[in-house]
């Protein structure tokens, strides 16, 4: 899970609209999500998990295209396509799509992730049909215009500018990192995109990547929420049943080969007062033993006052203010990609010293846990840790965490019943496999740092 | 498939694109099964029934006030104790002070350390938080809700039993010094406090953060004062959201809070705040800056008056959601920025109205005319028909979606106590919205927005963007300490 002392921003979001909803339970240990999972004829699939708490619906579309395949050249154009989406359809006109979820009560949004882009309306579940219908309608007839298209590359560019060059830090430790870490183009490119690509971005290329992506057998559409799934499979059905499949094209090799040396790179920061530096390890696959070790590894490493670097950095040196960090840092969690990842940290530290200070103290607390291990009694908690942080997220967003985590592992592991199974996994390890999974990661010939010091500015 | 591909340029052509393989699947749609009442926009059925569960509220005989209310989304809980001392109790030339005591007291009690008490609450699945903002102060803690009891504990004993040691206190001031450092590299952050102090002037609305001037005046003795005099049960309120069983989290209250002895509380005196004269700009240089970033508004009502619902919808309609006439106008027809929005904010003794947005440089004049068209529009206006019925049903609508969580109903109940609001507010709320009429929206509109007298709050790069700000012969230049400094050149 991603947390952070400070807020900082989740980046690739695409409106303004910060929301709150809900499902029904009785303790932690015996908590389940209500998962139906179905399939149309043309392969979209569907996921329904009933909620009745409140009048609420969560209606959810994500694809599998996300900005780590986007074509090269065009840098930034998953996310800018994210935004045309919301320019008008068949039957919605531009903007029309926002005015008509606000008019009947609803909020919504958009955001781009490494391997998928998600679209989602929180609506009283009196509206379900019409935030059914108007995902519907984009996924079957999308229309962009030379105006908007211009429209929308304007506002793009100035939320580059919002989020990255106008910005102390630049964004560094999640749109940076990655671009140093990795070498295969698909893991290292900037995924916001630079400005130059963004205007480069014509109809063709809009055309192409709809056509090629947008198509139902590359989709998830979940509803949660005050709903059954009867309503919900039969408006699936009316919307979404007409809408052809396509074939859909052979994923790029998105691999990426093992790092063998330490990566150290110092970059200077006009608009910042004080340095921080960010560091990042190749992480394991996906729902492996290793990636489950390091995910309970987690919360007592960074997730808070309580966490060992914390301790550390803060409390025991006082040579950083701050500290922040997690597995898909800033764009998502351990469970929403698919692909190469990197678990990130970010430390803001005293301006007298330098990031290589904030390195060593760094290996010292995890050469501790690789030659002692962690404790039974520290993985029991991190264990109840995990359980409360994981069952946060589904609350998180009004409810759209809970709907977006079964899009993801419907969309990855086409199983989103493993809502209900992740936990046992993360039982199931022990202090002997953190320590290897420790041991096997945290080390520094699987790292790359980036120093980010003041200079050249004032 | 090149056929269309074709099709597709003589629409680019004609500047009316429409993506060629939708065409062919409309095409293939229209002439399939389907029947075409598929595609029509569908109606919005009946409105279903919301209804909040019950609220226990009990006060204690030392005068703290308990709420506590069952809502089983998770099996978590929020237990949340808020004083009602913030900034605003802040003496003047210690800005900053209600926020240092409030990450100080969880640093050690009586019988807990520091690393204890993060410890403990860690393994509870906890967060703990303690925050101070304009009107109180809120420690905070979210777990699993089978820990209930002790969570509620541990937040009486950081709130009762702080010992504010000396060694944290120091930790803690180089931490807020370098916050404050980076703050100043932040062009949102200068553009509000620049913002703030300009509208509210002596009043305590305008301090919204320490400097490094008012934390090397704090020790250890003003901290444990600030909270000998504050933390008392009659200044205070405790709200329990969560899969938790009401009747025992009140008995379990009276236990870990019965022995918190009452005290006089001393009240924050506000100054009233400058009359403002024309549109003033403050312009923040920041050089390097390659956007605008803007702050404009001007004071708005107290929390509690009763014509917030009016001013919430107005301001609705102006810029306070996604579909609004500001982000229909700069953001998707002009394209002159990302997230321009504005928020109505409402204290104990007063309010203020802001727009912000952050622009690129060539567009910062241009979009300054924007706004207070669009802000003179509703004045002279108002909005009636489709657009006012759309945002009193975005407003009514979010409402249950809000709510519908632990944290988003605390944060409900937590303004309702803290400001004095009718205890039925969560259950009138939707109502009081829908009653509200055109006349209230245009009324409401000159109320809020001022026009004419304005603060203009700019953060950026003055010699990009001069020329754009001719109209404007009121401009105090400041620095990023808010020093008053010569015209940039």
């Amino acid at each position: 899970m991603v947390k952070s002392r400070n807020m900082r921003l989740f980046a690739f979001v695409l409106c303004l609209t910060v929301l709150a909803p809900a499902v029904p339970s009785v303790s932690a240990q015996t908590f389940s999500v209500p998962v139906v999972y179905k399939k149309l004829p043309n392969g979209l699939r569907v996921v329904i998990s009933e909620n009745h708490a409140a009048p609420v619906v969560v209606v959810e579309l994500m694809y599998r295209i996300g900005f780590r395949i986007e074509p090269k050249g065009r840098t930034g154009f998953a996310h800018l396509f994210e935004h045309l989406m919301f320019q008008g359809s068949e039957h919605v006109a531009k903007f029309e799509h926002v005015r008509i979820v606000n008019e009947n009560g609803g909020t919504l949004n958009g955001s781009t992730r490494f391997d998928h882009t998600n679209y989602f309306e929180v609506m009283p579940s009196n509206a379900l049909e019409l935030a059914m219908w108007l995902e519907a309608d984009r996924m079957r007839s999308l229309k962009i215009t030379p105006e908007t298209l211009k429209n929308q590359q304007d506002v793009v560019s100035e939320e580059v500018r919002d989020n990255v060059l106008n910005q102390p830090y630049g964004a560094f430790e999640w749109l940076g990192l990655p671009q140093k870490a990795n070498t295969n183009w698909y893991n290292a490119h900037n995924f916001y995109g630079d400005l130059s690509d963004l205007e480069a971005a014509n109809l063709d290329d809009v055309k192409k990547f709809f056509d090629t992506y947008y198509a139902p057998n590359n989709a998830v559409l979940v509803v949660s929420g005050d709903t059954t799934t009867e309503e919900v499979m039969k408006l699936a059905e009316k919307h979404f049943g007409a809408i052809p499949q396509r074939p859909l094209p052979p994923r790029p090799d998105i691999k990426e080969p093992a790092q063998s040396a330490e990566k150290s790179f110092t970059e200077s920061d006009k608009l910042a007062r004080t340095p921080a530096v960010a560091f990042g390890y190749h992480l394991p696959d996906r729902m492996t033993k290793d990636f489950f070790a390091l995910s309970l590894l987690d919360p007592l490493l960074v997730s808070d006052e309580s966490a060992k670097l914390y301790q550390a950095l803060i409390k025991e040196n006082q040579i950083a203010a701050d500290v922040s960090g997690g597995f898909n840092y800033g764009l998502g969690n351990n469970f929403d990609y698919n692909g190469p990842m990197l678990y990130t940290f970010r430390v803001d530290y005293r301006p007298d010293l330098k990031g290589a200070d904030v390195l060593k103290v760094v290996d010292k607390v995890i050469s501790a846990i690789q030659e002692h291990g962690i404790t039974e009694d520290e993985l029991k908690q991190a264990k109840v840790n995990f359980r409360s942080s994981f069952l946060e997220n589904l609350e998180g967003q009004s409810g759209f965490g809970r709907a977006d985590l079964l899009a993801a592992l419907a969309l990855y592991d086409d199983d989103p019943n493993r809502i209900n199974t992740i936990l046992s996994d993360l039982d199931k390890v022990t202090t002997m496999d953190v320590q290897q999974a420790a041991k096997k990661y945290l080390v520094p010939a699987n790292r790359t740092s980036i120093d980010r010091r003041p200079g050249g500015g004032q | 498939m090149r056929l269309q591909i074709s099709d597709c340029r003589v629409q680019i052509a004609a500047r009316r694109f429409q993506i060629a393989a939708a065409v062919a699947v409309v095409a293939l749609v229209v002439g399939s099964a389907l029947p075409a009442s598929a595609q029509e926009r569908p109606a919005v059925g009946p409105e279903r029934p919301f209804q909040l569960a019950p609220r226990i509220e009990r006060t204690l005989s030392n005068g703290l006030r308990v709420i506590v209310t069952r809502q089983t989304a998770i099996p978590k809980v929020s237990i949340t104790l808020t004083v009602l001392s913030g900034y605003s109790s802040d003496p003047a030339d210690l800005t900053g002070l209600a926020s240092l005591t409030a990450d100080l007291i969880q640093e050690g009690t009586k019988t807990r350390n520091s690393r204890q008490i993060r410890r403990e609450v860690f393994g509870m699945g906890g967060s703990l938080t303690a925050a101070a903002s304009q009107d109180y102060t809120s420690v905070s803690v979210r777990g699993l809700s089978e820990f209930a009891p002790r969570l509620l504990d541990l937040v009486a004993d950081v709130a009762m039993n702080p010992t504010i040691p000396d060694d944290e206190v120091a930790i803690l001031e180089q931490q807020h010094l370098q916050t404050v450092a980076q703050q100043k590299a932040s062009p949102q952050f200068l553009a509000n406090r620049t913002f703030r102090n300009a509208l509210f002037g002596e009043h305590p609305y305008a301090r919204t953060s320490e400097t490094e001037a008012s934390l090397q005046a704090m020790d250890r003795a003003t901290l444990v004062a600030f909270h000998t005099d504050h933390y008392r049960p009659n200044n205070a309120f405790l709200l329990i959201v969560g899969a938790i069983d009401p009747d025992a989290m009140v008995a379990a209250s009276e236990k870990a809070f019965g022995g918190w002895a009452r005290g006089d509380v001393p009240g924050p005196a506000y100054a009233a705040p400058p009359a403002l004269s024309g549109r003033h700009v403050y312009f923040v240089q920041r050089p390097n800056s390659i956007q605008s970033s803007m702050a404009v508004g001007n004071i708005a009502v107290k929390r509690s008056d009763p014509r917030w619902y009016e001013l919430t919808v107005a301001n609705t309609i102006y810029g306070g959601a996604f579909n609004s006439r500001i982000v229909r106008n700069i953001r998707e027809e002009k394209g002159y920025t990302y997230s321009p929005q504005s928020a109505l904010t409402g204290f104990s003794n007063a309010g203020f109205y802001r727009f912000a947005a952050d622009v690129r440089n060539e567009v910062t004049g241009p979009a300054l005319t924007e706004v207070f068209k669009e802000i003179d529009a509703m004045r002279a206006e108002g909005s009636d028909g489709a657009e006012l019925q759309g945002a009193k049903q975005y407003l009514r609508g979010i409402f249950p979606i809000q709510t519908a969580t632990q944290t988003g109903l605390s944060a409900t109940l937590i303004i309702v106590y803290v400001f004095g609001l009718p205890k039925d507010y969560p259950e009138t709320f939707r109502a009081k919205i829908a009653a509200v009429t055109p006349a209230q929206v245009k009324s409401a509109s000159v109320t809020l927005f001022g026009s004419e007298n304005s603060v203009i709050a700019i953060v950026g790069d003055y010699a990009k963007v001069k020329d754009q700000l001719a109209g404007y012969t009121n401009i105090t230049f400041l620095d990023t300490d808010g020093k008053t400094i010569p015209p940039p050149q």
